[in-house]
């Protein structure tokens, strides 16, 4: 055996690549520092470093978006339109957090101003875990996102179910990342690589042990991925957790954490793919009982937060429906629709916990359904938000939930999955009861209270909730740009209407993914056959670097991207609307 | 030319201009919209076919198109022409009342979701208005909200019809019903909800709580019909695999509606029961090949204009007399002659006499059907001809009535009577030249316009029908007491919906407890489960092994391990089971020592100690154990750590005996001396080759010192003032 193949040179390193991430982490300790030092105790100067750091690192992340795709620091971190697109919205989340979390903490006394450089390493974390296909990377990006996480649900240090929901999610989350870590360990023990590519070279060894330790490794990696993002029987956490942490958190933590899981649970399962006619049926089963069962459950809850903290339990159950949709026919069905989903879900989740710490006073947070009794005449504003993002929650036509789960549903019935679709639309006819429980206590129950709750609404707030909205509404429009960007398509191509009124959406999807694109298909040949250039999952379409003769491309698409970052609305311009 | 969208979008203009006009003109205003309405519905019908098409979401092959041709046409002419009417028999009906505004609004936002329905020829457009429709008729039939029966019906109807709708939205998105059997399925579901076909047709005696002039535009002329309308459409006379379904459905539905007629005494009931009839007929042509649109249209407009006629009727009457029991009503006539005309002319349009509208189009839809086919519509039509002679007849005619009754204003009977005088005059309108044209383009070659069938066995067929009709609405009239009829779908679903949360609590209660040893204990079973999966659904794996006969030594050490965590497991005292824990894994470490692995010997003694020293630290502050679990769950935790522990020993052992490539450990052996100038090559992996790693896990390992002397010395601050 010849061993120098040990000996490696040092690894390039794409700084661009890597930016985003440390822009993140290193404005968590600038932010950090100030809060040591910070003058009258106030939080101020962190939130603006925070928000300065965030828009430039979410900046750099939308001028990537011409650039290809490809990983550096051998093979470490990633680029390609799906990780730049969910790192956008992790950073986005963050940012919108920020903008309502201090009056917010104020009102709950708490106003610690650790929590900014804890959300920002959490948002890092989350971070690394959707743009690496390193397994290690991948472990090391959900410690960071997990540690930050346990210490801000337990930052109502005076409130008992805050201190109870950190410990029992800190417990739980030491052993879901004990079976990754083993998972991992299994995985590398089969391949001899940390690599997520290189399983399926030693499931072509057609070695029965390594295949074996390879079922576990994944395996286990699902059962420490599936923590995270929540799934059903994973799950048991998320209510007494959401519930229990403070309300800015809870909604960073069902935005942030679901992307960042959702988005490692991709890379790892299209890794695995050739593994599927073993984890496809249980993942089938995982998707089933993750949207029906918090469904159901949630249907006699009282707290909103832990309605919302069931609610969201359901949405990973869609989110997976869409991702198990694409790995069981990764070329045809591409991931695009998941990602929107996971999209207009960071949206609306955000809107809607911002919306729900209005009623914070006075140390208490009011999260009741019962507080939130004739909020219709307090907030109109905030009571119109809130029958938006329900909506969107349910899926009802123009917003952007209804597209999101219009297109995983499509998805779903595309890749023979029927039954999943049919349980997706029978659960979405489910969550209308407790949806709508939470609209009827804003319009039509009665202020019960003897003395009302406050009526005024932070600006911070204010703004969270109309950009939210505003994305709700608007992403719809969006929607076809994101697609032809992530499956690496001329973003052009969606100015063309539809061919009929007769085709239905099944062909019009397949219509597009045969459009004649300017490279013909000699072009893409060297790009399937460049290692470490795609994945073999990707889409074809995914243009070599080489072979451009289109230098429109990259540019429009990062124009696309630019307007597509006003509805997700990660800092373009966050000074106008303060 | 009109662009098709036009005729979506008034609806909802208007909808939006009723919102903001005051009370005051609300009259006047609805009036003049019942007459644009009514010329609209007249423009609409002269059109020439054309479609139109807007791109919503081409990535998802979302759009909105929409086409007015054929049926189509007929059909949404006729929602645009009744719903003017209904617009101002509403304002009359409702009058004084405040939440008149909101009620027409609505009712105007129905028709234009309802005529969207019928031109759209897209899976989307159509899901989107179908769903509106159901959602528009939810706020309608749950109109008067403080009754909860009316809000019970109101939700069941959502819950049926929304619930259909999302079945109908898997049939279209399969590709409809064309494409495949399951797709069929699928839509033929949908399209029964909506149409309130057996089994689904519960709801609709129910949301007969509705007021009047809804229970006349959405569950008699319009709404009810988009289902079969959906049938039609989507061919389903070429599915021939499920005829048998649909004629079992229309059958049971058609005998539902008859036992209804017999027993209900309420006027709506019995227009309901009649409603349903004649939506299992419609079903039912839309099975027979080579129907066509022409007898599709002329049973639907027929029954649209008697149907609506009648429930107007119904409302008047209630408006003027306070009851709807058709037992306590006879000789109306006097008092209101013009209703009772209007009501005359509308129940011989229902019992299918010539020379209405209706008569032609029963005849040519038992022209058309197979003897099967026949004899389910013969029963439909018994049952049209009581509720007929019921509804229409019995409370005008007979002796003077007990109650007080006048005369409603026209605003009450207007509408009616145009209805039934269209219902009269529409072969006359057939056969005129403006629509004659448009007509024969509707016509196939088996339901030709022909007026008159002569004297054939149809024909006493029909009017044998008739007289069953007639003697049975007698008996049922003069039956001594009426039996509540055992009507227990809708119960049923009442108290499944009612019983959706408490399952929601008892599975709440069944998955977690919120106690975090519940939720581990599952955590470990369904993670022992999984790796039983693995193992089974490979077909396990071969452990190899050396089999060498176990030395004295070895056995020592593993008894001494083994006994010690035995004991663990029932001691009391933390400190005793940190103890024999530590005992355990300096086993362990003896292990390593007789294999001759002194660093790795070392290392776990350091780790065991320090590990003990922390728990110490920890646990001194706790309380005592006590015995917080029964002897179940203590079996039951028993069992998931046996199976979880046994099955990462299986996992382990399979490791064991997997072959490990030794090339790492060949490069270092090789590069120690000449690369790091160092014969122990641990400590060149540790200081050389690995030196960045070693950095990191120095600065880590004093970080991690850090913490925990600052948590310590805290502490102690704490504790001692």
């Amino acid at each position: 055996m010849n061993l120098d193949q040990f000996k490696v040179a040092p690894p390039s390193v794409d700084w661009i690549t890597l930016l985003p991430v440390i822009l993140v982490a290193s404005t968590g300790l600038v932010a950090l520092l100030i809060e040591m030092f910070r003058p009258k105790q106030t939080n101020v100067a962190i939130i603006w470093t925070s928000l300065i750091g965030l828009g430039v690192a979410a900046g750099s992340l939308i001028l990537q978006m011409g650039q290809p795709s490809g990983d550096t620091f051998a093979g470490m971190a990633l680029r390609d339109p799906a990780s730049l697109v969910l790192q956008l919205v992790l950073v986005g989340v963050c940012f919108f957090t920020f903008f309502f979390s201090e009056s917010y903490l104020r009102e709950r006394r708490i106003p610690f101003g650790e929590f900014y450089p804890l959300a920002l390493w959490s948002t890092a974390g989350g971070m690394i875990m959707v743009s690496t296909e390193n397994l290690l990377m991948l472990f090391i990006g959900l410690e960071v996102l997990s540690i930050s996480l346990y210490v801000m649900a337990g930052m109502a240090r005076q409130e008992s179910k805050s201190e109870e929901s950190a410990i029992k999610y800190f417990l739980l989350g030491a052993f879901a990342s004990a079976f990754l870590l083993y998972g991992i360990a299994l995985v590398y023990g089969a391949t001899g690589s940390l690599h997520l590519d290189q399983i399926a070279r030693a499931y072509a060894l057609n070695d029965g042990l390594t295949e074996k330790l390879l079922i576990f490794g994944v395996g286990f990696m699902l059962v420490g991925l599936g923590f995270k993002a929540a799934l059903v029987p994973f799950h048991q956490w998320a209510p007494d957790v959401y519930q229990g942490a403070p309300t800015n958190v809870t909604g960073f933590m069902a935005a942030a954490a679901k992307v960042a899981a959702i988005g490692a649970l991709y890379r790892v399962l299209s890794g695995a793919v050739d593994l599927s006619g073993t984890w496809m049926p249980l993942l089938i089963i995982i998707a089933i009982l993750t949207m029906t069962i918090p469904n159901l459950i949630a249907c006699q809850q009282k707290n909103v937060k832990r309605i919302l903290g069931y609610s969201s339990i359901a949405n990973a159950g869609y989110i997976l429906v869409g991702l198990l949709a694409h790995l069981q026919s990764p070329d045809k069905i591409g991931i695009e629709t998941t990602v929107f989903f996971l999209v207009s879900y960071a949206l609306v989740t955000i809107g809607m916990f911002a919306l729900l710490t209005l009623n914070a006073r006075d140390g208490k947070e009011g999260t009741e359904l019962s507080d939130f009794y004739g909020l219709w005449n307090r907030h109109p504003l905030a009571a119109g938000l809130m029958v938006l993002f329900v909506a969107s929650l349910i899926g009802i036509p123009i917003t952007g939930g209804f597209f999101a789960k219009l297109g995983i549903f499509n998805d779903a019935v595309n890749a023979g999955l029927t039954l999943l679709a049919i349980v997706l639309a029978i659960n979405s006819a489910i969550s209308c009861y407790y949806y709508l429980g939470i609209v009827r206590a804003a319009f039509v129950a009665e202020e019960t209270r003897p003395q009302p709750l406050g009526s005024t609404m932070p600006p911070g707030l204010r703004f969270t909730g109309i950009a939210c909205a505003v994305g709700v509404l608007g992403i719809s429009f969006f929607l076809t740009p994101i697609q032809a960007y992530l499956s690496g398509k001329d973003p052009n191509a969606w100015t063309n209407p539809p061919a009929t009124a007769s085709t239905g959406p099944s062909e019009n999807l397949s219509s597009s993914t045969t459009n004649p694109s300017p490279d013909p298909d000699p072009d893409q040949d060297p790009a399937l056959t460049n290692p470490g250039e795609a994945p073999p999952d990707q889409p074809p379409a995914d243009q070599p670097p080489v072979a451009e003769p289109d230098e429109q491309s990259p540019q429009e698409s990062s124009g696309e991207a630019a307007g597509e970052s006003e509805g997700t609305g990660p800092a373009a311009n966050p000074a106008p609307s303060r | 030319m009109v662009p098709p969208f036009f005729w979506v979008a008034i609806g909802f203009l208007m909808a939006l201009i009723v919102m903001v006009t005051p009370r005051r003109a609300l009259g006047a205003l609805s009036c003049f919209g019942g007459v644009f309405l009514g010329v609209s519905a007249g423009v609409l019908l002269s059109q020439p076919a054309s479609t139109w098409a807007v791109a919503w979401v081409p990535a998802l092959g979302v759009e909105l198109s929409l086409a007015v041709e054929g049926l189509r046409q007929v059909f949404a002419s006729l929602i645009l022409g009744i719903g003017g009417l209904i617009v101002v028999f509403a304002t009359g009906y409702l009058g004084a009342d405040v939440r008149c505004r909101k009620l027409i609004a609505l009712l105007l936002a129905f028709m234009a979701s309802m005529v969207g329905l019928v031109l759209s020829t897209d899976p989307l457009g159509l899901f989107l208005f179908w769903e509106l429709t159901s959602f528009f008729s939810y706020l309608l039939i749950g109109f008067e909200d403080e009754d909860p029966v009316a809000r019970r019906a109101a939700r069941q109807a959502f819950v049926i019809t929304g619930a259909g709708g999302l079945v109908l939205l898997v049939g279209l998105l399969m590709g409809g019903a064309s494409a495949s059997p399951a797709a069929a399925i699928c839509v033929l579901i949908g399209a029964m909800t909506k149409s309130a076909l057996w089994p689904f047709h519960f709801w609709l005696p129910g949301a007969m709580a509705a007021p009047t002039p809804i229970s006349a535009y959405l569950h008699s002329a319009t709404m009810v019909k988009g289902g079969v309308f959906l049938l039609f459409v989507q061919d389903f006379s070429k599915i021939e695999f499920l005829h048998p379904y649909l004629i079992a459905s229309a059958a049971v539905t058609g005998l539902i509606a008859l036992r209804m007629s017999l027993f209900e005494c309420d006027l709506k009931k019995l227009l309901a029961a009649s409603t349903l009839g004649a939506l299992a007929m419609l079903a039912l042509l839309a099975t027979i090949p080579g129907a066509g649109p022409l007898a599709f249209a002329a049973v639907l407009v027929a029954h649209a204009l008697y149907k609506g006629a009648l429930f107007m009727i119904a409302g008047g009457i209630d408006h003027a007399t306070g009851t709807r029991n058709v037992r306590e009503l006879s000789g109306l006539r006097k008092a209101m002659p013009m209703t009772a005309t209007a009501a005359a002319l509308a129940g011989v349009a229902m019992m299918g006499l010539p020379p209405t509208l209706a008569f032609w189009a029963k005849e040519t839809a038992l022209g058309l059907a197979r003897p099967a086919i026949f004899a389910v519509l013969e029963l439909i039509a018994v049952g049209a001809v009581v509720v007929a002679v019921r509804v229409a007849f019995f409370p005008f005619w007979g002796r003077d009535c007990v109650r007080e009754a006048h005369e409603n204003p026209p605003t009450l009977w207007l509408g009616p009577a145009v209805l039934a005088g269209l219902g009269l005059l529409g072969p006359l309108l057939l056969m005129g030249p403006p629509l004659r044209p448009f007509l024969s383009s509707l016509a196939t070659q088996s339901s030709q316009i022909a007026y008159w069938h002569g004297f054939n066995a149809l024909f006493f067929v029909s009017l044998g029908t008739i007289a069953v009709g007639i003697g049975l609405a007698f008996w049922a009239q003069k039956r001594p007491e009426a039996r509540a009829p055992a009507f227990s779908a809708a119960d049923w679903t009442e108290s499944l919906l009612t019983r959706i949360p408490s399952w929601g609590s008892q599975l709440s209660k069944l998955v977690s407890g919120g106690k975090l040893r519940n939720e581990l204990g599952l955590f470990f079973a369904v993670a022992a489960g999984l790796m039983l999966f693995g193992l089974i659904s490979g077909g396990g794996f071969l452990l190899g092994f050396r089999t060498l006969p176990p030395t004295f030594e070895e056995i020592v050490i593993v008894a001494l391990a083994a006994l010690a965590a035995g004991v663990a497991l029932v001691q009391g005292s933390r400190i005793a089971v940190i103890a024999l824990l530590g005992i355990s894994g300096s086993a362990i470490a003896l292990i390593y020592l007789a294999y001759g692995a002194p660093d790795l010997a070392i290392t776990q003694f350091l780790i065991e100690m320090l590990t003990v020293i922390l728990f110490v630290l920890g646990f001194a502050r706790l309380p005592r154990f006590r015995s917080l679990s029964g002897g179940s769950t203590r079996v039951r935790d028993a069992l998931i750590a046996l199976a979880f522990g046994g099955m990462m020993s299986l996992l382990l052992l399979g490791v064991l005996s997997s072959e490990t490539s030794g090339t790492l450990s060949d490069y270092f052996l090789q590069n120690a001396v000449p690369e790091a100038y160092g014969r122990n090559v641990v400590n060149t992996i540790i200081v050389d080759f690995r030196a960045l790693d070693t950095l990191g896990e120095i600065v880590v390992i004093a970080m991690a010192a850090l913490g925990v002397s600052a948590l310590l010395l805290r502490r102690k601050s704490r504790s001692t003032p």
